[in-house]
Protein backbone atom coordinates (compact mmCIF):
# COMPACT_ATOMS: atom_id res chain seq x y z
CA UNK A 1 0.00 0.00 0.00
CA UNK A 2 1.29 3.41 -0.87
CA UNK A 3 1.53 5.77 2.09
CA UNK A 4 3.25 8.54 0.09
CA UNK A 5 2.29 12.20 0.23
CA UNK A 6 0.24 12.26 -2.99
CA UNK A 7 -1.88 9.34 -1.79
CA UNK A 8 -2.06 10.92 1.65
CA UNK A 9 -3.41 14.10 0.03
CA UNK A 10 -6.08 11.96 -1.64
CA UNK A 11 -7.30 9.94 1.33
CA UNK A 12 -5.24 10.86 4.44
CA UNK A 13 -3.97 7.34 4.98
CA UNK A 14 -7.41 5.76 5.49
CA UNK A 15 -6.92 3.04 2.87
CA UNK A 16 -4.10 1.32 4.78
CA UNK A 17 -6.40 0.68 7.76
CA UNK A 18 -9.14 -0.64 5.48
CA UNK A 19 -6.74 -3.05 3.81
CA UNK A 20 -5.23 -4.18 7.12
CA UNK A 21 -8.71 -4.91 8.50
CA UNK A 22 -9.83 -6.59 5.29
CA UNK A 23 -6.81 -8.87 5.09
CA UNK A 24 -6.56 -9.42 8.84
CA UNK A 25 -2.87 -8.52 8.59
CA UNK A 26 -1.35 -5.54 10.39
CA UNK A 27 0.78 -3.12 8.35
CA UNK A 28 4.42 -4.26 8.04
CA UNK A 29 3.57 -7.82 9.07
CA UNK A 30 2.70 -11.21 7.64
CA UNK A 31 -0.30 -13.52 8.19
CA UNK A 32 0.10 -16.55 10.48
CA UNK A 33 -0.01 -18.93 7.51
CA UNK A 34 2.72 -16.92 5.80
CA UNK A 35 0.57 -16.46 2.69
CA UNK A 36 -0.11 -12.72 2.88
CA UNK A 37 2.08 -9.80 3.85
CA UNK A 38 1.14 -6.14 3.99
CA UNK A 39 3.89 -3.61 3.36
CA UNK A 40 3.42 0.14 3.50
CA UNK A 41 5.58 1.73 0.80
CA UNK A 42 6.50 5.26 -0.15
CA UNK A 43 5.24 5.78 -3.68
CA UNK A 44 4.22 3.48 -6.53
CA UNK A 45 4.35 6.15 -9.21
CA UNK A 46 0.57 6.24 -9.59
CA UNK A 47 0.15 9.54 -7.78
CA UNK A 48 -2.26 10.73 -10.50
CA UNK A 49 -4.87 8.18 -9.40
CA UNK A 50 -4.06 7.40 -5.73
CA UNK A 51 -4.54 5.63 -3.41
CA UNK A 52 -2.17 3.16 -5.05
CA UNK A 53 -1.79 -0.53 -4.24
CA UNK A 54 0.39 -3.33 -5.55
CA UNK A 55 -0.41 -7.03 -5.59
CA UNK A 56 2.50 -9.04 -6.94
CA UNK A 57 3.59 -7.16 -10.03
CA UNK A 58 0.22 -5.55 -10.71
CA UNK A 59 -0.12 -1.88 -9.78
CA UNK A 60 -3.68 -0.69 -9.23
CA UNK A 61 -4.99 2.65 -8.03
CA UNK A 62 -7.98 4.91 -7.67
CA UNK A 63 -11.67 4.22 -7.04
CA UNK A 64 -12.30 0.56 -6.27
CA UNK A 65 -8.60 -0.33 -5.99
CA UNK A 66 -8.87 -1.31 -2.33
CA UNK A 67 -11.91 -3.52 -3.01
CA UNK A 68 -10.17 -5.17 -5.94
CA UNK A 69 -7.07 -5.75 -3.81
CA UNK A 70 -9.12 -7.45 -1.08
CA UNK A 71 -10.90 -9.55 -3.72
CA UNK A 72 -7.54 -10.57 -5.25
CA UNK A 73 -8.64 -8.96 -8.50
CA UNK A 74 -6.30 -6.00 -9.07
CA UNK A 75 -6.21 -4.53 -12.57
CA UNK A 76 -3.52 -2.33 -14.08
CA UNK A 77 -4.04 1.36 -13.29
CA UNK A 78 -4.42 3.68 -16.30
CA UNK A 79 -1.32 5.53 -17.52
CA UNK A 80 -1.28 9.27 -16.78
CA UNK A 81 -2.41 11.81 -19.37
CA UNK A 82 0.51 13.58 -21.05
CA UNK A 83 0.71 16.92 -22.86
CA UNK A 84 3.27 19.43 -24.08
CA UNK A 85 2.74 23.12 -23.20
CA UNK A 86 4.70 26.11 -24.45
CA UNK A 87 5.25 27.95 -27.72
CA UNK A 88 9.02 27.37 -27.62
CA UNK A 89 8.75 23.56 -27.46
CA UNK A 90 8.19 21.34 -30.55
CA UNK A 91 4.56 20.07 -30.57
CA UNK A 92 5.57 16.50 -29.70
CA UNK A 93 7.89 17.70 -26.95
CA UNK A 94 11.51 16.82 -26.31
CA UNK A 95 10.93 14.28 -23.54
CA UNK A 96 7.37 13.12 -24.26
CA UNK A 97 6.74 12.07 -27.90
CA UNK A 98 7.60 8.72 -29.50
CA UNK A 99 10.68 6.69 -28.57
CA UNK A 100 13.27 6.43 -31.38
CA UNK A 101 15.28 3.18 -31.32
CA UNK A 102 17.65 4.53 -34.03
CA UNK A 103 19.48 6.87 -31.59
CA UNK A 104 19.94 9.77 -34.05
CA UNK A 105 21.74 11.95 -31.48
CA UNK A 106 24.43 9.31 -30.92
CA UNK A 107 24.84 8.72 -34.68
CA UNK A 108 25.29 12.45 -35.22
CA UNK A 109 27.83 12.75 -32.39
CA UNK A 110 29.82 9.78 -33.70
CA UNK A 111 29.82 11.24 -37.20
CA UNK A 112 31.26 14.60 -36.14
CA UNK A 113 33.79 13.64 -33.46
CA UNK A 114 36.50 11.13 -32.61
CA UNK A 115 35.62 8.25 -30.27
CA UNK A 116 36.06 9.18 -26.62
CA UNK A 117 37.34 12.49 -27.89
CA UNK A 118 34.80 15.20 -27.17
CA UNK A 119 35.76 16.39 -23.73
CA UNK A 120 39.20 14.93 -23.19
CA UNK A 121 41.87 17.41 -22.11
CA UNK B 1 27.04 20.18 -22.84
CA UNK B 2 28.56 23.14 -21.00
CA UNK B 3 26.99 25.59 -23.48
CA UNK B 4 23.62 23.88 -23.19
CA UNK B 5 23.84 24.35 -19.40
CA UNK B 6 21.71 21.29 -18.68
CA UNK B 7 21.02 21.32 -14.93
CA UNK B 8 20.70 17.95 -13.18
CA UNK B 9 17.04 17.00 -12.72
CA UNK B 10 17.62 14.70 -9.72
CA UNK B 11 17.17 17.54 -7.25
CA UNK B 12 20.45 19.37 -6.79
CA UNK B 13 20.50 21.09 -10.24
CA UNK B 14 24.26 20.63 -10.65
CA UNK B 15 25.42 21.55 -14.20
CA UNK B 16 25.79 18.28 -16.11
CA UNK B 17 28.53 19.60 -18.43
CA UNK B 18 30.73 20.45 -15.45
CA UNK B 19 30.23 16.97 -13.97
CA UNK B 20 31.12 15.39 -17.35
CA UNK B 21 34.31 17.46 -17.32
CA UNK B 22 35.24 16.10 -13.88
CA UNK B 23 34.77 12.49 -14.98
CA UNK B 24 36.52 12.98 -18.33
CA UNK B 25 39.44 14.66 -16.58
CA UNK B 26 40.19 11.72 -14.27
CA UNK B 27 43.06 9.30 -14.93
CA UNK B 28 41.87 5.91 -13.63
CA UNK B 29 44.65 3.32 -13.39
CA UNK B 30 42.79 0.78 -15.53
CA UNK B 31 41.22 3.38 -17.83
CA UNK B 32 37.73 2.30 -16.75
CA UNK B 33 34.93 4.78 -16.16
CA UNK B 34 31.27 4.12 -15.41
CA UNK B 35 27.93 5.82 -16.16
CA UNK B 36 25.03 5.20 -13.78
CA UNK B 37 21.44 6.23 -14.47
CA UNK B 38 19.60 6.93 -11.23
CA UNK B 39 16.12 5.43 -11.68
CA UNK B 40 15.37 5.21 -7.97
CA UNK B 41 12.73 7.98 -8.21
CA UNK B 42 11.55 7.79 -4.63
CA UNK B 43 9.90 11.21 -4.26
CA UNK B 44 6.29 10.62 -3.26
CA UNK B 45 4.22 12.38 -5.92
CA UNK B 46 6.69 11.82 -8.75
CA UNK B 47 6.17 9.55 -11.77
CA UNK B 48 8.40 11.30 -14.30
CA UNK B 49 11.26 8.78 -14.47
CA UNK B 50 8.73 5.93 -14.42
CA UNK B 51 7.19 7.29 -17.61
CA UNK B 52 10.57 7.83 -19.27
CA UNK B 53 11.86 4.34 -18.35
CA UNK B 54 8.66 2.66 -19.54
CA UNK B 55 7.72 4.79 -22.57
CA UNK B 56 11.04 6.30 -23.68
CA UNK B 57 13.72 3.79 -22.64
CA UNK B 58 15.71 4.37 -25.84
CA UNK B 59 15.96 8.08 -25.11
CA UNK B 60 17.44 7.32 -21.66
CA UNK B 61 19.88 4.68 -22.98
CA UNK B 62 20.93 6.94 -25.87
CA UNK B 63 21.67 9.69 -23.34
CA UNK B 64 23.82 7.25 -21.37
CA UNK B 65 25.73 6.22 -24.50
CA UNK B 66 26.38 9.86 -25.40
CA UNK B 67 27.68 10.48 -21.89
CA UNK B 68 29.86 7.38 -22.06
CA UNK B 69 31.19 8.41 -25.48
CA UNK B 70 32.12 11.84 -24.13
CA UNK B 71 33.69 10.93 -20.78
CA UNK B 72 35.30 7.67 -21.93
CA UNK B 73 33.19 5.13 -20.02
CA UNK B 74 32.88 1.45 -20.93
CA UNK B 75 30.16 0.26 -18.54
CA UNK B 76 26.75 1.56 -17.69
CA UNK B 77 24.06 0.67 -15.17
CA UNK B 78 20.47 1.72 -14.80
CA UNK B 79 19.40 1.44 -11.16
CA UNK B 80 15.62 0.90 -11.21
CA UNK B 81 13.52 0.96 -8.06
CA UNK B 82 11.73 -2.27 -7.29
CA UNK B 83 8.43 -0.40 -6.90
CA UNK B 84 8.30 -0.08 -10.71
CA UNK B 85 7.81 -3.65 -11.96
CA UNK B 86 7.01 -2.45 -15.50
CA UNK B 87 10.17 -0.34 -15.86
CA UNK B 88 12.60 -3.28 -15.72
CA UNK B 89 11.28 -5.25 -18.71
CA UNK B 90 10.89 -2.06 -20.80
CA UNK B 91 14.53 -1.14 -20.23
CA UNK B 92 15.78 -4.70 -20.74
CA UNK B 93 13.91 -4.93 -24.04
CA UNK B 94 15.40 -1.62 -25.21
CA UNK B 95 18.92 -2.76 -24.25
CA UNK B 96 18.45 -5.94 -26.29
CA UNK B 97 17.19 -3.93 -29.27
CA UNK B 98 20.13 -1.52 -29.03
CA UNK B 99 22.62 -4.41 -28.87
CA UNK B 100 21.00 -6.01 -31.92
CA UNK B 101 21.26 -2.69 -33.78
CA UNK B 102 24.97 -2.37 -32.94
CA UNK B 103 24.33 0.65 -30.70
CA UNK B 104 25.60 -1.08 -27.55
CA UNK B 105 28.42 -3.57 -27.08
CA UNK B 106 31.90 -3.74 -28.60
CA UNK B 107 32.84 -1.25 -31.31
CA UNK B 108 29.55 0.71 -31.45
CA UNK B 109 28.65 1.40 -35.11
CA UNK B 110 32.28 0.78 -36.07
CA UNK B 111 33.44 3.79 -34.02
CA UNK B 112 35.93 1.97 -31.81
CA UNK B 113 33.76 2.89 -28.79
CA UNK B 114 32.69 0.02 -26.56
CA UNK B 115 29.89 0.56 -24.12
CA UNK B 116 27.29 -1.73 -22.62
CA UNK B 117 24.50 -1.31 -20.09
CA UNK B 118 23.13 -3.53 -17.31
CA UNK B 119 19.71 -3.04 -15.76
CA UNK B 120 19.78 -3.42 -11.97
CA UNK B 121 16.76 -3.72 -9.67
CA UNK B 122 16.79 -1.78 -6.38
CA UNK B 123 15.46 -3.06 -3.07
CA UNK B 124 12.98 -0.47 -1.82
CA UNK B 125 14.57 2.46 -0.03
CA UNK B 126 14.09 6.20 -0.45
CA UNK B 127 17.59 7.22 0.57
CA UNK B 128 19.18 4.81 -1.93
CA UNK B 129 18.31 7.54 -4.47
CA UNK B 130 21.20 9.50 -2.93
CA UNK B 131 24.19 8.81 -5.14
CA UNK B 132 26.67 7.36 -2.63
CA UNK B 133 23.96 5.11 -1.15
CA UNK B 134 22.94 4.10 -4.68
CA UNK B 135 26.49 3.11 -5.59
CA UNK B 136 26.80 1.11 -2.35
CA UNK B 137 23.55 -0.72 -3.11
CA UNK B 138 24.70 -1.35 -6.69
CA UNK B 139 27.77 -3.12 -5.28
CA UNK B 140 25.61 -5.28 -2.99
CA UNK B 141 26.38 -3.26 0.14
CA UNK B 142 23.90 -1.74 2.57
CA UNK B 143 22.19 1.31 1.07
CA UNK B 144 23.58 3.97 3.41
CA UNK B 145 25.11 7.34 2.61
CA UNK B 146 28.87 8.04 2.64
CA UNK B 147 30.55 11.39 3.22
CA UNK B 148 31.61 13.29 0.07
CA UNK B 149 34.38 13.92 -1.00
CA UNK B 150 35.34 11.68 -2.57
CA UNK B 151 32.57 12.38 -5.05
CA UNK B 152 31.44 9.55 -7.35
CA UNK B 153 32.99 11.46 -10.27
CA UNK B 154 36.39 10.75 -8.67
CA UNK B 155 35.73 7.45 -6.86
CA UNK B 156 32.44 5.71 -7.54
CA UNK B 157 31.48 2.19 -8.57
CA UNK B 158 34.30 -0.06 -7.26
CA UNK B 159 36.54 3.00 -6.95
CA UNK B 160 36.20 4.00 -10.61
CA UNK B 161 35.28 7.49 -11.78
CA UNK B 162 31.50 7.32 -12.10
CA UNK B 163 29.06 9.70 -13.73
CA UNK B 164 25.74 9.50 -11.87
CA UNK B 165 22.75 11.17 -13.46
CA UNK B 166 19.05 11.26 -12.97
CA UNK B 167 16.95 9.55 -15.69
CA UNK B 168 15.35 12.79 -16.87
CA UNK B 169 18.75 14.54 -17.07
CA UNK B 170 20.00 11.79 -19.40
CA UNK B 171 16.84 11.97 -21.51
CA UNK B 172 17.72 15.60 -22.35
CA UNK B 173 21.11 14.69 -23.84
CA UNK B 174 20.06 13.25 -27.26
CA UNK B 175 18.27 16.50 -28.18
CA UNK B 176 21.40 18.50 -27.30
CA UNK B 177 23.58 16.14 -29.37
CA UNK B 178 21.27 16.27 -32.38
CA UNK B 179 20.27 19.95 -32.37
CA UNK B 180 22.97 21.80 -30.45
CA UNK B 181 23.18 24.00 -27.38
CA UNK B 182 21.44 27.08 -28.74
CA UNK B 183 18.38 25.12 -29.90
CA UNK B 184 18.29 23.58 -26.43
CA UNK B 185 18.50 26.92 -24.66
CA UNK B 186 15.72 28.29 -26.89
CA UNK B 187 13.26 25.77 -25.40
CA UNK B 188 12.89 28.02 -22.34
CA UNK B 189 13.44 31.65 -23.42
CA UNK B 190 14.95 33.78 -20.66
CA UNK B 191 14.92 30.95 -18.14
CA UNK B 192 16.83 27.77 -17.23
CA UNK B 193 17.60 25.93 -20.51
CA UNK B 194 15.63 22.92 -21.75
CA UNK B 195 12.19 21.67 -20.85
CA UNK B 196 10.89 20.27 -17.58
CA UNK B 197 8.50 17.44 -16.96
CA UNK B 198 6.11 18.11 -14.10
CA UNK B 199 3.55 15.70 -12.72
CA UNK B 200 0.34 16.49 -10.88
CA UNK B 201 -1.37 14.46 -8.17
CA UNK B 202 -4.84 12.97 -7.94
CA UNK B 203 -6.44 16.12 -6.47
CA UNK B 204 -6.42 17.86 -9.87
CA UNK B 205 -9.22 17.68 -12.44
CA UNK B 206 -6.71 16.54 -15.10
CA UNK B 207 -3.72 15.14 -13.27
CA UNK B 208 -0.92 14.01 -15.55
CA UNK B 209 2.55 14.48 -16.87
CA UNK B 210 3.24 17.78 -18.62
CA UNK B 211 6.30 18.99 -20.51
CA UNK B 212 6.72 22.75 -20.02
CA UNK B 213 9.29 25.50 -20.48
CA UNK B 214 11.08 26.68 -17.37
CA UNK B 215 9.54 29.95 -16.24
CA UNK B 216 5.94 28.77 -16.80
CA UNK B 217 3.89 29.96 -13.84
CA UNK B 218 2.56 27.44 -11.37
CA UNK B 219 -0.87 28.96 -11.97
CA UNK B 220 -0.69 28.01 -15.65
CA UNK B 221 0.40 24.51 -14.66
CA UNK B 222 -2.16 24.00 -11.90
CA UNK B 223 -5.20 25.81 -13.31
CA UNK B 224 -4.49 25.64 -17.05
CA UNK B 225 -3.03 22.16 -17.44
CA UNK B 226 -4.32 20.59 -14.23
CA UNK B 227 -7.77 22.22 -14.55
CA UNK B 228 -7.77 23.22 -10.86
CA UNK B 229 -8.90 20.86 -8.12
CA UNK B 230 -11.67 18.32 -8.58
CA UNK B 231 -15.10 18.09 -6.94
CA UNK B 232 -15.27 21.84 -6.26
CA UNK B 233 -12.32 21.80 -3.87
CA UNK B 234 -10.00 24.78 -3.62
CA UNK B 235 -6.23 24.79 -3.39
CA UNK B 236 -4.69 25.39 0.02
CA UNK B 237 -1.01 24.75 -0.76
CA UNK B 238 1.38 22.88 -3.05
CA UNK B 239 4.46 20.86 -2.33
CA UNK B 240 6.78 21.21 -5.32
CA UNK B 241 9.79 19.02 -5.99
CA UNK B 242 9.39 16.17 -3.53
CA UNK B 243 9.44 15.63 0.24
CA UNK B 244 12.51 17.84 0.72
CA UNK B 245 10.84 20.75 -1.10
CA UNK B 246 9.12 23.66 0.61
CA UNK B 247 5.36 24.17 0.64
CA UNK B 248 3.90 27.06 -1.33
CA UNK B 249 0.58 28.54 -0.14
CA UNK B 250 -2.08 29.07 -2.82
CA UNK B 251 -1.55 32.86 -2.54
CA UNK B 252 1.87 32.44 -4.24
CA UNK B 253 0.58 30.49 -7.26
CA UNK B 254 1.92 33.09 -9.70
CA UNK B 255 5.49 32.01 -8.90
CA UNK B 256 7.30 30.77 -12.05
CA UNK B 257 8.56 27.20 -12.15
CA UNK B 258 12.30 27.85 -12.02
CA UNK B 259 15.12 27.52 -9.55
CA UNK B 260 15.62 31.13 -8.40
CA UNK B 261 11.96 32.23 -8.06
CA UNK B 262 11.01 29.11 -6.10
CA UNK B 263 14.08 29.45 -3.85
CA UNK B 264 12.85 32.95 -2.90
CA UNK B 265 9.91 31.25 -1.19
CA UNK B 266 11.94 28.46 0.41
CA UNK B 267 10.87 26.03 -2.33
CA UNK B 268 12.63 24.16 -5.12
CA UNK B 269 12.05 22.66 -8.56
CA UNK B 270 13.46 19.39 -7.20
CA UNK B 271 12.49 16.53 -9.44
CA UNK B 272 9.28 18.23 -10.62
CA UNK B 273 6.44 16.65 -8.69
CA UNK B 274 3.55 18.93 -7.78
CA UNK B 275 1.34 17.72 -4.94
CA UNK B 276 -1.76 19.79 -4.22
CA UNK B 277 -3.47 19.91 -0.83
CA UNK B 278 -7.09 21.02 -0.76
CA UNK B 279 -8.83 23.30 1.74
CA UNK B 280 -9.76 20.39 4.03
CA UNK B 281 -6.10 19.49 4.72
CA UNK B 282 -4.97 19.71 8.34
CA UNK B 283 -1.47 21.22 8.10
CA UNK B 284 -0.41 19.82 11.49
CA UNK B 285 -1.27 16.36 10.19
CA UNK B 286 0.71 17.12 7.02
CA UNK B 287 3.76 18.18 9.07
CA UNK B 288 3.48 14.94 11.08
CA UNK B 289 3.11 12.90 7.88
CA UNK B 290 6.28 14.44 6.41
CA UNK B 291 8.31 13.95 9.61
CA UNK B 292 7.14 10.34 9.84
CA UNK B 293 8.16 9.78 6.22
CA UNK B 294 11.58 11.27 6.99
CA UNK B 295 12.07 9.21 10.14
CA UNK B 296 10.91 5.97 8.50
CA UNK B 297 13.22 6.44 5.53
CA UNK B 298 16.33 7.76 7.34
CA UNK B 299 19.30 5.55 6.46
CA UNK B 300 20.55 5.85 10.06
CA UNK B 301 24.11 6.79 9.21
CA UNK B 302 24.17 10.08 11.12
CA UNK B 303 22.38 10.79 14.40
CA UNK B 304 20.89 14.26 13.74
CA UNK B 305 18.66 12.68 11.10
CA UNK B 306 18.24 9.22 12.64
CA UNK B 307 17.21 10.57 16.04
CA UNK B 308 16.09 14.08 15.14
CA UNK B 309 13.39 13.19 12.62
CA UNK B 310 11.82 10.70 15.05
CA UNK B 311 11.86 13.37 17.80
CA UNK B 312 10.25 15.75 15.31
CA UNK B 313 7.49 13.27 14.58
CA UNK B 314 6.87 12.82 18.32
CA UNK B 315 6.81 16.57 18.89
CA UNK B 316 4.04 16.95 16.32
CA UNK B 317 2.22 13.74 17.25
CA UNK B 318 1.66 14.64 20.89
CA UNK B 319 -1.75 16.37 21.16
CA UNK B 320 -1.76 20.05 22.12
CA UNK B 321 0.49 23.01 21.41
CA UNK B 322 3.98 22.67 19.95
CA UNK B 323 6.90 24.52 21.52
CA UNK B 324 8.09 26.71 18.64
CA UNK B 325 11.61 27.27 20.02
CA UNK B 326 12.11 23.55 20.49
CA UNK B 327 10.86 22.76 16.98
CA UNK B 328 13.09 25.43 15.44
CA UNK B 329 16.14 24.22 17.38
CA UNK B 330 15.46 20.73 16.07
CA UNK B 331 15.14 21.98 12.48
CA UNK B 332 18.40 23.89 12.81
CA UNK B 333 20.18 20.82 14.17
CA UNK B 334 18.92 18.79 11.21
CA UNK B 335 20.05 21.46 8.75
CA UNK B 336 23.51 21.90 10.26
CA UNK B 337 24.33 18.38 11.35
CA UNK B 338 22.97 15.99 8.74
CA UNK B 339 25.32 14.14 6.43
CA UNK B 340 23.04 14.29 3.37
CA UNK B 341 20.12 16.23 1.93
CA UNK B 342 17.58 13.85 3.48
CA UNK B 343 18.11 15.16 7.01
CA UNK B 344 19.04 18.66 5.97
CA UNK B 345 16.20 18.97 3.43
CA UNK B 346 13.25 17.75 5.47
CA UNK B 347 13.13 20.93 7.55
CA UNK B 348 12.25 22.93 4.38
CA UNK B 349 8.56 21.93 4.16
CA UNK B 350 8.23 22.16 7.95
CA UNK B 351 9.66 25.70 7.87
CA UNK B 352 7.12 26.60 5.16
CA UNK B 353 4.30 25.33 7.36
CA UNK B 354 5.69 27.26 10.35
CA UNK B 355 5.80 30.41 8.22
CA UNK B 356 2.45 30.14 6.46
CA UNK B 357 0.28 28.09 8.85
CA UNK B 358 1.58 28.76 12.41
CA UNK B 359 -1.89 28.60 13.99
CA UNK B 360 -2.68 25.23 12.46
CA UNK B 361 0.59 23.89 13.81
CA UNK B 362 -0.46 25.22 17.26
CA UNK B 363 2.93 26.82 17.81
CA UNK B 364 3.47 28.57 21.12
C1 LIG C 1 17.68 11.48 0.15
C2 LIG C 1 18.03 11.67 -1.29
C3 LIG C 1 17.29 11.01 -2.26
C4 LIG C 1 17.59 11.17 -3.60
N1 LIG C 1 16.83 10.50 -4.51
C5 LIG C 1 17.11 10.64 -5.83
C6 LIG C 1 16.35 9.93 -6.80
O1 LIG C 1 15.42 9.19 -6.48
N2 LIG C 1 16.66 10.10 -8.12
C7 LIG C 1 17.69 10.92 -8.51
O2 LIG C 1 17.96 11.02 -9.69
N3 LIG C 1 18.42 11.60 -7.61
C8 LIG C 1 18.16 11.47 -6.29
N4 LIG C 1 18.94 12.14 -5.38
C9 LIG C 1 20.05 12.99 -5.88
C10 LIG C 1 21.30 12.15 -6.17
O3 LIG C 1 22.10 12.10 -5.00
C11 LIG C 1 22.15 12.77 -7.28
O4 LIG C 1 22.39 14.11 -6.95
C12 LIG C 1 21.51 12.73 -8.65
O5 LIG C 1 21.15 11.43 -9.02
C13 LIG C 1 22.49 13.29 -9.67
O6 LIG C 1 21.88 13.36 -10.92
P1 LIG C 1 21.66 14.74 -11.70
O7 LIG C 1 22.98 15.49 -11.64
O8 LIG C 1 21.33 14.30 -13.07
O9 LIG C 1 20.58 15.47 -11.01
C14 LIG C 1 18.66 12.01 -4.01
C15 LIG C 1 19.40 12.68 -3.03
C16 LIG C 1 19.09 12.52 -1.70
C17 LIG C 1 19.91 13.25 -0.69
S1 LIG D 1 20.94 12.68 6.80
FE1 LIG D 1 19.67 10.82 7.23
S2 LIG D 1 19.59 9.76 5.27
FE2 LIG D 1 21.32 11.22 5.14
S3 LIG D 1 23.14 10.11 5.88
FE3 LIG D 1 22.26 11.04 7.69
S4 LIG D 1 20.90 9.41 8.52
FE4 LIG D 1 21.32 8.86 6.40
S1 LIG E 1 2.40 8.90 -3.53
FE1 LIG E 1 1.15 7.11 -3.74
S2 LIG E 1 1.59 6.44 -5.75
FE2 LIG E 1 2.88 8.18 -5.53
Amino acid sequence: MCTGTACWAAERGAALGTVAAGLGVAPASISDDGATSLAPTVCLGLCHVGPAVRDGDVLDAGPGAVDRLLAGACTRAPAPATAVHGAAIPPDGVLLGADDPAWPGLRHALAISAPNGCARP
Amino acid sequence: MKDADLKGRGGAAFPAGVKWGFVAGTTPADGQRVVVANGDEGDPGSYIDKHLMERRPHLVLEGMALAAFTVGAQRGFVFVRSEYPDSLPALRRAVAEARAAGLLGANVLGSGLSFDIEIHEGAGSYVVGEETALLASLRGLRGTVSARPPFPAARGWHGRPTLVHNIETLANVPFIAAHGASAYRALSPGATPGTKLVCLNQRFVTPGLYEVSFGTSLRTICDGLGGGLKDGHTLKALQVGGPLGGILPASLLDTPLDFAPLAEHGCMVGHGSIVAFDETTDMRALARHLMKFGADESCGKCFPCRVGLRRGEELLDRPGPVDRAKLEALLETLELGSLCAHGDGLPAPIRSLVEHFPHELELV
